[in-house]
């Protein structure tokens, strides 16, 4: 079993998690750096002390946090038996054709992969070409993923399909304290489903509403937020979104590539800011920090520039 | 624009103007503005500012109404907040003139008696634009006649623009719009105070760059780091006495005000997170006047006189001066002190008078 650093060593010590205060943690990335393990390392802090998690993922099946998370040490599996953790993949099926309920006739007809506006590569690795879910009507209800598809062409009107997340919360935070959401890949719904970015952030807003953390992951590639005027409307949509998102969130957690060039025992720099969100009257401040981090099979070690990691 | 160099001449007469004004400003006492524009960015947010705002107008009785476009957790002084997410700029309108007209028919033109906050006027300006052009959809009102409909005189707006928020022009209101200023550019020509906020912790390090002829840091999306959205120091605040766990609330802004005869003033203040003592409670200062930036600037004397920064409570003797010895110290003339007057000047020339008694030695010494 390996070790993550805790919500504690990356956000500071007297930093805490409301329960009712729907705090907001951006984290951003570049290409070649993955911010799996800040997800699992959050996953695991939440799911430890029992807390209800929502875990819905544009970018990656379920199948990918499953193997990751088992590398950490932490059985997604379990929790999401147990009913603590409610994965939603967006991204197995965003773009086939919506079934309206579970119990419906299969799937009849399946649009040509070639067809198709999605395929986004996940962050691990190439995997094996999917096998698209023929009918399997009896595997149905003992399947706790859920599904997001906007069908083939996404209208409007398929952004209804996004309330699955919204129910998911609601079924989780009847017990008084609401439970915690991790979103990935929104940029997904803006750049392949054509939603606009708007919509995307009205969604973040009620989602919030009705969620205590939220934590919502981005790329954010210097050509994705650098904007001019002669910017595509594409490129003006994810700057404004990760750009609004970081004006309302407690903290930005960036993750990069070091500046320097690549090194053998450091995987990239986690730079930790506050945003205006800490600035009100809730207690626990974020501690603003750059340090280092290096990935291996024993874990993530989180170390400050120069002490080496040993 | 860049920060001030200190000037020694102007500071004693902006120290006595511009701050009373500022803080006039700030409290909306005595100097009217009806709209105050406050522009911000991810390396230093209003909302330090705002709560001042807020916290002052409260012990005016102000009513305050948060207008909220993006927060989820508004300040706890607000007395009413409207949620503005998904509503349209008529429905606002109407929410806003229901809830600033005041209950009793009798307003006092001469009070201020509800503030109006708006937390993200890039989304009042993206509906703003929503249904422009639209065709088939009914025209939404101009952001300017909004905005006008709001005002009256017992009514002060202060809105949050995000700079740094890219706007996104709807392809199909691009045609109508063409000629139509920059949403931002009419919001600065509306406004009658302008307040752009800055981070101390960057504005005294670009400070500490420039006094040495380096070329000031870049910070934030500027800072030139690929995946680097924010800079360290960003919200950070800036505070000698508060700790470790404390947030420090303490920012930089740039303020511009228009009077009603279009003079317009324009000065950086420093808002100070703790009040500098215990005597002064305002917390608003000049830049100018904060030791970390300006580290020159003159230590006001402190009122017990002599003593100074000398820590003489456990001594058995004094360390002061009496008025007599001061004046006695005053009088003493030193020796050749009128030598350096009358004959000074022409260098190192040593005024010697040999005496009698003087061994003198005509080979070795020439004077």
């Amino acid at each position: 079993m390996s070790k993550l650093p805790t919500p504690a060593e990356i956000l500071g010590q007297s930093f805490r998690f409301l329960p009712q205060e729907s705090q907001l943690l951006l984290i951003t990335s570049v290409l070649g750096t993955s911010p799996s393990w800040l997800t699992y390392s959050l996953l695991h802090n939440s799911l430890i002390s029992g807390e209800n998690v929502v875990f819905a993922s544009f970018l990656n099946e379920f199948a990918y946090f499953r193997e990751g998370g088992k590398r950490h040490g932490l059985d997604l599996q379990s929790h999401l038996r147990k009913g603590t953790l409610t994965f939603i993949d967006g991204f197995s099926k965003l773009f086939l054709p919506v079934v309206s309920t579970p119990a419906s006739a299969p799937v009849q007809s399946i649009p040509a992969p070639s067809q198709r506006v999605g395929g986004i590569p996940p962050r691990g690795g190439p995997i094996p070409p999917r096998q698209i879910p023929q009918s399997a009507p009896t595997a149905a209800p003992a399947d706790p993923i859920k599904y997001i598809s906007l069908g083939p062409s996404p209208s409007p009107v398929a952004l209804r399909q996004l309330d699955v997340i919204k129910t998911a919360l609601q079924g989780l935070g009847s017990s008084g304290t609401r439970p915690k959401l991790v979103v990935e890949g929104l940029d997904v719904l803006i750049a392949a489903a054509g939603i606009d970015v708007r919509a995307v952030e009205d969604l973040v807003y009620d989602l919030r509403d009705i969620s205590s953390t939220t934590t919502i992951l981005l790329p954010s590639d210097s050509v994705l937020i650098q904007t001019s005027a002669s910017s595509t409307p594409l490129e003006l949509s994810h700057a404004n979104l990760v750009i609004s998102l970081a004006h309302t969130a407690d903290a930005i957690l960036s993750l990069r590539l070091l500046d320097t060039g690549v090194a053998k025992d450091i995987s990239g720099v986690l730079k930790v800011t506050r945003g205006a969100g800490n600035l009100g009257d809730t207690d626990g401040i974020v501690e603003e920090k750059e340090m280092l981090y290096y990935e291996s099979d024993a874990g993530v070690r989180i170390f400050a520039r120069g002490s080496g990691g040993h | 624009m860049a920060p001030p160099q200190a000037n020694a001449k102007t500071v004693q007469y902006r120290r006595t103007h511009n701050l009373l004004l500022g803080t006039r400003l700030l409290s909306q006492r005595g100097t009217p503005s009806p709209f105050t524009l406050i522009l911000d960015s991810l390396e230093q947010s209003s909302a330090p500012l705002v709560e001042e705002y807020i916290a002052r107008a409260k012990q005016l009785r102000v009513s305050i109404i948060y207008v909220s476009f993006t927060t989820l957790r508004p300040p706890k002084d607000v007395t009413k907040v409207i949620k503005a997410r998904g509503k349209s700029l008529d429905v606002l309108q109407k929410e806003l003139v229901a809830a600033t007209t005041p209950a009793s028919g009798q307003p006092d033109p001469s009070k201020v008696s509800s503030m109006v906050i708006i937390d993200s006027t890039n989304h009042l300006v993206s509906i703003s634009s929503e249904g422009e052009g639209g065709g088939a959809r009914k025209p939404t009102m101009s952001l300017s006649i909004f905005l006008s409909s709001i005002l009256a005189p017992s009514v002060t707006v202060i809105a949050t623009y995000h700079t740094d928020i890219p706007r996104i022009s709807s392809p199909n209101t691009a045609a109508g719009n063409a000629y139509a200023p920059n949403p931002l550019e009419l919001l600065k020509y509306l406004c009658t105070t302008l307040i752009t906020v800055y981070s101390p912790s960057h504005t005294f390090t670009q400070k500490r760059a420039l006094d040495k002829s380096l070329p000031p840091p870049n910070f934030g999306l500027d800072e030139g780091v690929e995946g680097s959205l924010t800079s360290l120091g960003s919200n950070t605040g800036w505070c000698e006495t508060c700790g470790v766990n404390e947030k420090s609330r303490g920012l930089i802004y740039e303020l511009e005000h228009r009077r009603m005869s279009g003079r317009a003033m324009s000065e950086w203040f420093f808002l100070l997170c703790h009040a500098p003592s215990k005597k002064s409670k305002e917390r608003l200062i000049l830049l100018e006047d904060h030791p970390a930036y300006n580290p020159t600037i003159v230590e006001v004397p402190s009122a017990n006189g002599g003593g100074g920064s000398v820590e003489d409570n456990d001594l058995t003797f004094s360390l002061g001066l009496t008025a007599k010895q001061k004046s006695d110290r005053d009088g003493v003339v030193l020796p050749y002190f009128d030598a350096q007057s009358e004959e000074g000047g022409t260098g190192g020339r040593i005024l010697y008078v040999p005496g009698r008694e003087d061994d003198w030695d005509d080979e070795e010494d020439e004077i």
